[in-house]
């Protein structure tokens, strides 16, 4: 059975989806008998996954509060159409 | 996105994706003119590229792939000129508590909500990008890169400038400031709305 230093370390180094199937059922095996180092990582875990569900809907809606200003947006459609004529 | 904006032409572009490409580059690289820089030299190159696109994905993302490739560079070429200091982060390394036979030594507090779940709605959503901006710029274009992005940890190292124990460092705590302010900023939120 993997130690929790070889549980954290393997998180630490990969988010848990892009483990190896086998690494995988090791991981959750530990966690799932092991009280403490499975509070710590499966919070990791936890968020990875939350996360991933968030980026597998392909969002597209803008959480964050920055656009284009139209002097920004006019300024790139400039440099496009002068690209387009050479 | 509607279907209309999918696949639009060249001409409509800045007005159909630059907000989103915006948002894309300043969550990862923090500062707006970088960000502004960064969608333009997108679009340039995407008109440049345009007849190599297959259509086979949105143009949406075909233009994202070509931005991310830019905020990459963009983020490498910043790290280099950021010098580590190592002392603080093996102070950290050291505090990760391990007793014999590597079993771990801490016990820490549950999530004060189901943060899967937490993510299907779209108020967490905002929460969660507020509390990522308000990381220091090193932990959340980390925490992005891996968690949001998926760059492996070798990828992480070589364009941030740090080594692998850094790394863990940085993301430990950059999990555990998010954490901690998802947890006020939800819980205050779900407080007002239920």
């Amino acid at each position: 059975m993997l130690t929790c230093k070889q549980v954290s370390k393997a998180l630490a180094e990969n988010r848990f989806d892009d483990l190896p199937s086998h690494k995988r059922m090791g991981l959750q095996l530990h966690l799932k008998f092991c009280m403490f180092c499975g509070k710590a990582n499966t919070q990791v875990i936890q968020l990875q996954k939350g996360i991933k569900k968030m980026h597998d809907k392909n969002d597209d809606e803008l959480y964050v509060n920055v656009r284009l200003s139209d002097e920004a947006k006019n300024n790139i459609k400039e440099k496009m159409s002068i690209n387009s004529e050479r | 996105m509607n279907d209309k904006e999918i696949n639009n032409g060249p001409e409509t572009w800045v007005d159909d994706h630059g907000d989103y490409l915006l948002q894309y580059a300043y969550v990862r690289l923090r500062n707006s003119a970088a960000a502004e820089d960064a969608v333009q030299e997108t679009f340039l190159a995407g008109y440049k590229a345009f007849e190599r696109y297959n259509g086979k994905t949105p143009v949406r993302y075909w233009l994202r792939g070509i931005l991310r490739h830019k905020v990459v560079d963009y983020i490498r070429k910043s790290s280099r000129e950021v010098p580590i200091d190592d002392t603080e982060n093996n102070e950290i390394l050291d505090s990760f508590n391990f007793k014999a036979l590597g079993i771990f030594d801490q016990n820490p507090p549950d999530w004060k909500f189901d943060p899967e779940h937490a993510f299907e709605r779209k108020e967490f959503m905002k929460i969660f990008y507020e509390c990522i901006s308000e990381m220091k710029d090193n932990l959340a274009q980390a925490f992005v890169l891996r968690e949001i992005d998926g760059l492996s940890t070798d990828e992480i190292c070589k364009q941030l400038n740090l080594t692998p124990n850094n790394l863990w460092v940085i993301l430990h705590r950059a999990r555990k400031q998010l954490k901690s302010c998802l947890e006020s900023k939800w819980t205050k939120e779900a407080n007002g709305v239920f």
